[in-house]
């Protein structure tokens, strides 16, 4: 089998990857407006068109064929911990990790105006968390009893809690009409995580929602079933470049910031080791991390950007004033397609992608605080990210940037931040060809062959 | 850091200066270094404390340490004369040295300083305020904390080497002593340590000696005596073998068992390849409560040991007898008198026992430390060799020990056989007296409680410290685990919101912390509001240790004990009365 095949169903594109698996190197690439809103096997019909031209119809028909599908913009998720530094953050990681979006998220006994909002969010999952093993069952309970008998939330709840209240959790869920699934306590212990069953319990009922999407049906006679959901496919390719393989060396600490219209993501791997002099507060931190900034994208949530960002900074990038800057926005919320075409508009792009990286990188690191003992001992909570060693842009307002460089830059800690868990330095890369959901997708079968691909598709910055 | 495979990149992350690169540094600093004279150096015509010592060991005179921790210079100065005059001219007894406590801002560089909050203890600000340290008395001075070992070790070393101080520690601090993160790289912190062990190098020929102590460091942390000397071998190495200064090694604090500090003084001299003179051996604090005449046996007990430990085997550790308020405050000057007198007949009474040691049976002791010791210290450098550790560079070598850890030192190269059922994997060849003190008085307090197996089953509590010392937790813990407790500890330096997010999560309705750095007070306000915001109903705090608070205007910490019980706080600090006062509030 000399090909092998990659298509991502994602919400914008439908995209494929043609890797030439005796060369290990991608031989051809090509992406259609995606059509997972209506049929999502016409895209991939188009797609196989063209690769069929370049590879010809029986290498189409041996080569081998690996997708997966953000499920048009991923799985909308609310988690419901007890605390916000232990069992809510490690349910955040978990929902995050196995690639859904959080939509809300609440802490301690869920209040009426909460289950109003979850009503209201109409969320696709609902995770139930909180309670070390042997340790509170009675909140659970209550926060149990409390959706259970919430009329009109209709989702799934995965319950990952403390093991001692599961059966009754369980029970109460189901005699009131809620589908409940069991998955193991992410923190079982004092300083202990345990998120993958959750991540495999929520990754399930993502592959099930893209399984009944129109066209998928079709999809799956031509190439098979969606393998995973396109976030956990491109974490699974940042995890591939930061290990390596026996014969290539990975670049151990890496970041990948990803851009879109409506959300940023970014992703690191970094030993989750704490710092000299600092006390670690809060859920451990997994190594390969995910977050998505719901309110950070350059289209469709332009105005929550601007709204997080610091507008000093975005009439300086810009050199626009408020008014003119105000049709940029109103530009881009009309039409989500759109594309800059005046000097103007490339400025308020390139400043919007810079505002977008600082926000969203320092949401998802690690922070240092003034400890409590003499002032000896700081605590830190959150992700220690200032040994990554590269740092790279990938969608839209990055790759078409004039200057991607200085966008990737707002990823570092300038020297004001003493307490930002940011890099100093970094090389900064560039994917042009979205090559990180190929590698992941490929890594399950040829980890040399996809470490390959990566290395000589990233783009470096000098 | 992985559990299953160890990884270089795990335990060194980043490139490091090689072992030339260092030294070349260190050549660098000395330029401008010359050794001052103190008064004592002065009074017995000598240039430096090692060349003192090594008279004195000749001569079979025991010597003698004092540790100072106030925080002014004044009151320091002040204390210097007046120990002084009562001990030497008064009374006519010797007192060779004095351990000066310096503040932690002492270990941040000069312009860092003001990013950081400064402690209470002594500050210098510039040379002049250094040099007036050794001419106040003739008595040497020895600066063992945030010296060698913090982010300042270079310059602090320049400084004290011109003020006439020619031993200083302490390497062991670097393992252990974390200073408020950012300010510095793990990696900047070696080099600049490593510079200064270099520095001191330079100039061991006249008298540098580079002081350790065991029991600050991992030391404390090891479960098995031998694997503790291996890790001896280790510093020694490190300092001696690769940056070519000499080292003292201490101990003491953890050392219980009088017999067993000889016999650890013997495999100490055993590996003392330069006939280093040593330090100081520190008396033992962990049998020191607040029960002040049991201190004053153990430091009976102890001084004797030690006293006897100097005549039969003359290594220049000068012995250190601790005032027996120590573990309630500060102590005072007529305090640290006081225990010098006492040691001072001690001493008398000491010729009368060293003829009667057996000798023999503590020699076969020590072989046996000595010999796993060797071990040891052979395992952990074939291992990181392994992994691609250059084990010439002792950059990479301080960064990787001190990622490791001593527990995982321990299991992975430790010099016991290997039994799954032992903790950390292996029967120690000689168990330490941390360990041995925390199971013997588990057994104690266990056996006075009647009933106490299954009494608290089913209930949660959670256990912490405000600062680093657990060793009360560690009992505390052990004890209500074997009631049945469901203990979820938090370990050391905890603040009250970590605790407040775990009774939420475990739903305990015990908490008990263990306290000793002078914020009892602030510590339980900030508990007991958060607990009440939470409405967490029904949950009892228990406080144990120094129950103190530092007032600003005082030289000492405030005892607090009144202030908590008023706020509904329980103040104990007898771990065998806990099962009780658990069992009457459930």
């Amino acid at each position: 089998m000399k090909y092998t095949i990659l298509i991502d169903f994602g919400s914008t594109f439908t995209k494929s990857t043609v890797v030439d698996m005796e060369e290990q190197r991608v031989c051809y690439t090509f992406r259609t407006p995606s059509t997972v809103g209506t049929d999502a096997s016409l895209g991939l019909v188009t797609c196989l068109d063209q690769i069929r031209q370049v590879i010809g119809e029986k290498a189409l028909l041996e080569a081998r064929k690996l997708a997966s599908s953000s499920a048009a913009g991923g799985l909308r998720m609310v988690v419901v911990g007890l605390t916000e530094s232990l069992s809510l953050m490690a349910g955040k990681n978990a929902a995050y990790g196995a690639g859904a979006k959080i939509i809300a998220s609440f802490s301690g006994i869920v209040t009426d105006a909460a289950l109003e909002q979850i009503r209201s969010l109409d969320p696709e999952i609902i995770l139930l968390c909180g309670g070390y093993e042997k340790g509170n069952s009675k909140w659970i309970l209550e926060n149990a009893k409390r959706l259970a008998h919430a009329g009109g939330i209709k989702a799934p709840i995965v319950y990952a809690g403390n093991s001692q209240a599961a059966e009754a959790v369980h029970f109460l869920l189901y005699q009131n009409g809620k589908t409940c699934i069991l998955a193991d306590n992410i923190i079982p212990a004092v300083n202990t995580l345990n998120i993958a069953s959750t991540v495999e319990a929520v990754r399930d009922i993502f592959m099930k929602r893209i399984t009944h999407m129109k066209g998928f049906d079709t999809v799956k006679q031509y190439i098979g079933p969606i393998v995973m959901p396109t976030p956990a496919a491109v974490l699974k390719g940042v995890r591939l470049l930061a290990e390596g393989t026996p014969t290539q060396p990975g670049w151990e600490q890496i970041m990948l910031v990803d851009m879109g219209g409506a959300t940023t993501d970014v992703h690191s791997y970094a030993a989750t080791e704490t710092l000299d002099g600092v006390r670690l507060v809060g859920a451990p931190e997994p190594r390969a991390k995910r977050t998505v900034e719901g309110d950070i994208g350059a289209r469709e949530s332009v105005n929550s950007l601007l709204e997080a960002a610091d507008m000093r900074r975005i009439r300086k990038y810009s050199g626009l004033a408020d008014e003119e800057i105000r049709l940029c926005q109103d530009k881009r919320l009309e039409d989500h397609a759109f594309v800059p075409d005046t000097e103007k508009e490339k400025l308020f792009e390139q400043a919007i992608a810079m505002e977008a990286v600082r926000v969203s990188v320092r949401r998802h690191a690690g922070q240092l605080y003034d400890g409590y003992t003499e002032g000896v001992q700081r605590i830190q909570k959150g992700k220690d990210l200032m040994n990554i060693k590269a740092i790279i842009g990938t969608g839209g307002p990055i790759i078409n940037s004039i200057d991607p460089r200085s966008i990737l830059a707002q990823a570092l800690r300038t020297k004001a931040e003493k307490d930002v868990l940011l890099p100093e330095k970094a090389a900064f890369y560039l994917d042009t060809s979205y090559i990180f959901y190929a590698a992941g997708l490929l890594s399950g079968i040829d980890r040399e062959t996809a470490m390959r691909i990566l290395l000589d598709k990233l783009i470096p910055l000098t | 850091m992985s559990d299953q495979i160890l990884l270089k990149k795990d335990l060194v992350p980043n490139d490091v200066p090689s072992l030339e690169e260092i030294l070349a540094a260190s050549r660098k600093e000395a330029q401008d270094v010359t050794i001052g004279t103190t008064l004592f150096m002065k009074k017995y015509g000598v240039t430096s404390e090692a060349e003192y010592k090594k008279k004195m060991m000749k001569q079979g005179k025991i010597m003698h340490h004092a540790h100072i921790g106030w925080n002014s210079w004044e009151e320091t100065a002040k204390g210097f004369e007046y120990i002084y005059d009562e001990l030497t001219n008064k009374r006519g007894i010797i007192l060779d040295r004095f351990g000066v406590a310096l503040d932690w801002v002492m270990g941040v560089p000069q312009e860092m300083r003001d990013k950081v909050m400064k402690g209470g203890s002594l500050i210098f600000e510039t040379p002049e305020e250094w040099a007036a340290v050794g001419q106040v008395v003739p008595i040497q001075p020895h600066f063992g904390d945030h010296m060698i070992g913090s982010l300042n070790s270079t310059e602090n070393v320049k400084l004290a080497l011109k003020a006439g101080v020619t031993t200083m520690g302490n390497i062991a601090q670097y393992y252990t002593y974390e200073y408020p993160g950012g300010l510095m790289s793990k990696e900047d912190r070696v080099i600049n340590m490593a510079t200064a062990i270099g520095l001191m190098g330079l100039f061991r020929d006249q008298g540098a000696v580079i002081h350790s102590n065991l029991d600050d460091g991992f030391g404390a942390m090891f479960h098995d005596l031998a694997n503790l000397t291996g890790w001896a071998i280790m510093e020694r190495y490190i300092v001696e073998e690769l940056l070519g200064g000499r080292l003292s090694l201490m101990y003491g604090n953890l050392f219980s068992d009088p017999i067993l500090r000889i016999i650890f003084l013997m495999a100490n001299d055993e590996i003392n390849t330069y006939h280093t003179p040593g330090s100081m051996i520190y008396g033992n604090t962990i049998d020191y409560s607040n029960d002040y005449d049991r201190n004053y046996a153990a430091l009976c007990s102890f001084v004797l040991a030690d006293t006897c430990g100097q005549m039969l085997f003359p290594t220049g550790h000068a012995v250190t007898p601790i005032p027996i308020t120590e573990a309630i405050r500060i102590p005072s000057a007529d305090e640290i008198i006081q225990v010098h007198v006492t040691a001072n007949m001690l001493e008398e009474k000491a010729k009368h026992y060293q003829a009667f040691l057996d000798i023999e049976k503590m020699t076969v002791e020590k072989e046996k430390l000595v010999i796993g010791g060797r071990i040891f210290f052979e395992r952990v450098m074939n291992g990181l060799d392994d992994i691609g550790i250059d084990t010439k560079n002792p950059c990479e070598l301080l960064l990787a020990l001190k990622a490791l850890g001593p527990a995982k030192l321990e299991e992975l190269y430790g010099a016991g056989k290997k039994d799954e059922k032992a903790m950390r994997g292996r029967v120690p060849i000689k168990p330490t007296d941390i360990v041995w003190t925390i199971e013997n008085r588990r057994t104690q307090i266990c056996k006075t409680i009647d009933n106490l197996e299954h009494s608290l089953d089913g209930v949660n509590g959670i256990v912490a410290a405000t600062d680093v010392h657990e060793f009360g937790k560690e009992i505390v813990k052990s004890v209500l685990t074997e009631a049945g407790m469901n203990i979820f500890d938090l370990g050391a330096n905890v603040g009250p919101q970590e605790i407040i997010d775990t009774i939420i999560e475990t739903d305990s309705k015990f908490v008990l912390v263990s306290t000793f750095n002078g914020i009892a007070l602030t510590y339980a306000s900030e508990l007991l509001n958060g607990i009440a915001q939470q409405h967490l109903d029904g949950v009892t705090v228990i406080m144990g240790g120094l129950l103190n608070e530092n007032v600003a205007g005082q030289t000492l910490p405030v005892n607090v004990d009144d202030k908590l019980t008023e706020m509904g706080v329980v103040c104990s600090s007898n771990a065998d009365q806990l099962v009780d006062l658990i069992k009457q509030r459930l």
